[in-house]
């Protein structure tokens, strides 16, 4: 099953990373990042059907494609930044971990505010 | 291409691990620096198009 290979990938790289921890550290960063990346190329094809089924459900209903777009814009920042801040803690430098999270936070906020002020907008059409 | 980047890696950080050592035992640090500098680069030659590709995979998936 596809589950098995992915676990199997972040074993490996989690033993290879732990036995250069010792003497490499430097390298442990890289197999970090390699099967990060490994992984995500399973995940991207799969990433690809599920946006390609919503954005099918998205014609039914009759909602702005814009909103769509935002809404993947934001799990792509998510899972960006999640990924480099994860990468950044693991090698030992939690506060440019901590910076990415914020700014990515930062940028989904200002993603999300043109919603915010339609949605503003609406309700204030309904109540004058 | 999948799982053999991760063993490769592996192998050139035991292999530049192990050179060093030999290098230091028999006193030449500045080689056992450039060697680890050597293995560092090759490492990263490796990944590098990985991470190009996942960047730019991930623009055209989230339409960033």
């Amino acid at each position: 099953m596809e589950v098995v290979k992915i676990v199997m990938l972040g074993m490996t790289g989690v033993l290879l990373g732990l036995f250069l921890k010792g003497t490499r550290p430097e390298y442990s960063v890289y197999l970090s990042l390699a099967a990060g990346i490994l992984i995500f190329f399973y995940m991207a094809d799969k990433l690809s059907y599920l946006f390609s089924s919503v954005i099918k459900i998205q014609e039914y209903l009759p909602l702005d494609v814009k909103y769509l777009t935002t809404l993947l814009k934001i799990i792509g920042v998510t899972y960006i930044g999640q990924f480099s801040s994860g990468i950044c803690k693991d090698a030992g430098y939690g506060s440019i971990g901590a910076q990415i999270e914020i700014f990515a936070k930062l940028y989904i906020m200002v993603l999300s505010m043109p919603v915010l002020l339609a949605l503003m907008e609406a309700i204030h059409g309904f109540l004058s | 291409m999948e799982v053999s980047l991760l063993f490769k890696i592996g192998a050139v950080g035991i292999l530049v691990s192990v050179l060093c050592q030999i290098l230091k035992h028999s006193q030449r640090e500045e080689l056992a620096f450039l060697t680890s500098l050597a293995g560092l680069i090759l490492v990263l030659f490796w990944i590098l198009p990985y991470i190009y590709d996942l960047f730019r995979t991930i623009q055209e998936l989230f339409a960033l």
